[in-house]
């Protein structure tokens, strides 16, 4: 980290602080700090991230590999645990929640979509989009239902198990699950990453119509300048911390801040965090 | 959330149906020697080792012929009677008892063999505890040569009454008796059909040519003694190529099938761990996977102990058949064990999911994620 990074970082903060006086935040983060390890060999995932995610936004997060993006979108939609610092849901602090409270929150007030889908073998389309309900037992809003099918154009085949839907079909099974519980916000974690170039830019524009038709929240973890350019925000981390943010972004602006943060190529092969192989779907650059 | 396991165990049909396979197996060998024993103890009580009459404990030669058991084959071979007097001094025997059973038919009033489906000779049983199956007499028990009691079947089907004459076809020579008493087997007429023919001991061995020894020995265990603590008592002082038995333990079948269960377990959940950690993710309690988990191992072992018990039913009653060579065979359905097996089986479920349960509500949500 030179000079420079470090005076990005403090204009960031600055900005990130007058962006969240204007509007009330889907979610916020203060302050996360989350290492791994020990002593010595302790690696610092999160170094003090602070963050805002205002309401029916669709917000991107880029950073180099290890940069701590992943760590980050499992600290705020209640998956993992930060060493120290908050987080908000809505209202709701979830940093001090016992665990039995974070799965309510989780099961109710989050949505995740998955780079590898995660969908059950077992269930059908329909059972994968309604399983968060059935585990918490919850009524079907039936009209609810038929209004989600449509928008992720899955009504022909809600009866297919996951292993006779496509790859993008499978993701839009997931964004519908992700949907059904009306989440306060939505975390997606390389949702295009297992894609072709095609069904990744169908399944953007699935999000983002989520964000525009039905008010949702989506952050989106990305590699993928074509994938962050579709956002309306895209916060850029590096080394655990937020370096920048850029709103509006075109590929191009976009690509050119990864190249200022030290990522060579975005279609560079080095293994995310996430940690898969056979990415697709790279239309930038 | 229960509606996501059933068809969650629908779904995974291969896996279920081999799980429940081997439960089914395991349970129907089980469920099959009770219902085996059960009717065994109910026709062929004084004959076969597990009966009813208080016998915990048969000694009987290791190599016992063919049709072997001695239901009328006549071929046994036979075990030296000291033995007998020997277990009788055995700390924890209450009572032990040479018996002799061979083939001898009885004949009618027209001089030819009563129609039966086997035709058996025994000897009436010194000791009070193992006469228990001799139901219902009439007369009295068989009292040195020349004196038979014969089962009430017989008694009928030739019209035979008590002091009546009758001839007894032994080794293809007819020979003269007296009608003693008239005997019934257990709740039945005789023995699963067969005619009885029930002789004096000494009698008994003198007509087989087995003087000094016996087909086989009962034995009964004083109170506090278990039928296992009785047979190695007594298999420490038999001579070689004689061996005590003891009603088959199955325990050790029991102990297989639940080890076999949660290994099945274990290795569903290595399948299922990105399953498992999808579901904490998307807001399943640990409570409720641990539950589901559990429910899923209960149903699939109460399907096989069902499918197994079914299995078993016809099983016993099959193997029941072919040993008593009988029609009318009366198929006894020990319905509290296999209700209490059943219950089991439920119960063994449960306990083999409780570790993969806990496993399961205390894993690293992300890593079984993540988990390729």
């Amino acid at each position: 980290m030179g000079i420079d990074s470090t005076s990005q970082l403090k204009w960031a903060a600055a900005r990130t602080a007058m962006i969240s006086s204007v509007t009330a935040p889907a979610a916020r983060a203060e302050n996360l700090v989350k290492r791994y390890g020990a002593g010595q060999a302790a690696v610092t995932a999160l170094g003090g991230v602070s963050i805002e995610i205002p309401a029916e936004s669709f917000t991107a997060v880029m950073g180099p590999s290890g940069s701590g993006k992943s760590t980050l979108l499992h600290c705020m939609a209640g998956l993992d645990t930060a060493d120290s610092g908050r987080v908000w849901i809505g209202g709701e602090e979830i940093t001090s929640m016992p665990d039995r409270q974070l799965t309510r929150l989780r099961r109710d007030r989050v949505g995740f979509i998955f780079q590898a889908f995660n969908l059950l073998p077992v269930l059908s389309a329909a059972g994968n989009i309604t399983l968060p309900l059935d585990i918490a037992g919850r009524d079907l809003d039936r009209a609810w239902l038929a209004s989600v099918v449509e928008t992720v154009g899955l009504a022909d085949r809600l009866s297919h198990r996951p292993s006779e839907l496509s790859g993008g079909q499978q993701q839009r099974v997931a964004i519908a699950r992700a949907l059904v519980s009306r989440p306060a916000i939505i975390f997606a974690d390389e949702p295009t990453g297992n894609l072709d170039s095609r069904t990744g830019a169908e399944v953007l524009d699935l999000l983002r119509r989520c964000v525009g038709e039905f008010g949702q929240t989506v952050v989106m973890v990305t590699h993928d300048p074509a994938a962050a350019s579709c956002s309306q925000r895209v916060v850029f981390l590096a080394d655990g911390l937020v370096v920048s943010t850029l709103d509006q972004p075109t590929p191009q602006a976009v690509l050119d801040r990864m190249r200022a943060l030290g990522e060579p190529e975005p279609s560079g092969s080095s293994p995310g965090r996430v940690g898969r192989t056979g990415r697709t779907g790279r239309t930038g650059g | 959330m229960f509606a996501a396991t059933f068809r969650s165990l629908l779904a995974h049909r291969v896996r279920l149906a081999l799980t429940a396979l081997a439960i089914a197996l395991g349970t129907g060998f089980m469920a099959g020697s009770f219902v085996f024993t059960a009717t065994l103890t109910h026709s062929l009580d004084s004959l076969f080792a597990e009966s009813a009459t208080g016998t915990d404990v048969v000694v009987q030669h290791t190599a016992p012929t063919g049709a072997g058991l001695g239901a009328g084959s006549g071929g046994t071979r036979p075990v030296p009677a000291a033995i007998a007097s020997v277990i009788r001094g055995l700390p924890g025997v209450a009572a032990a008892d040479g018996v002799i059973s061979a083939r001898a038919v009885l004949l009618g009033k027209n001089g030819k063999p009563l129609p039966s489906q086997f035709s058996v000779a025994l000897s009436w049983p010194p000791d009070p505890p193992f006469q228990g199956m001799f139901t219902g007499r009439a007369g009295r028990p068989p009292a040195g040569p020349g004196q038979v009691m014969i089962d009430r079947g017989s008694a009928r089907q030739g019209h035979f009454t008590v002091g009546d004459r009758i001839e007894i076809a032994i080794a293809g020579q007819a020979r003269p008796f007296t009608v003693a008493g008239i005997t019934g087997y257990g709740s039945a007429d005789s023995i699963a059909g067969g005619s009885m023919a029930v002789l004096d001991l000494q009698a008994a061995q003198q007509l087989f040519g087995l003087a000094g020894r016996y087909s086989q020995i009962e034995v009964k265990a004083a109170g506090g003694v278990s039928a296992q603590q009785l047979r190695d008592r007594v298999a420490r002082v038999l001579p070689s190529g004689v061996e005590a038995v003891t009603a088959a333990s199955a325990a050790a079948s029991q102990a297989q099938q639940l080890n076999s269960q949660l290994n099945t377990l274990a290795l569903s959940i290595a399948e299922r761990t990105r399953e498992l950690g999808l579901l904490r993710a998307i807001g399943m309690r640990r409570g409720q996977l641990s539950q589901m988990i559990a429910a899923e191992s209960v149903i699939i072992a109460v399907i096989g102990a069902v499918l197994g018990a079914a299995l078993g039913l016809g099983l016993g009653a099959a193997l029941a058949a072919a040993f008593t060579r009988s029609q009318q065979l009366t198929v006894v359905i020990p319905a509290g064990q296999v209700v209490a097996y059943v219950a089991a089986a439920a119960l063994a479920g449960l306990l083999a999911a409780i570790a993969p349960a806990r496993r399961a509500a205390k894993m690293n949500m992300l890593a079984a994620i993540a988990a390729e």
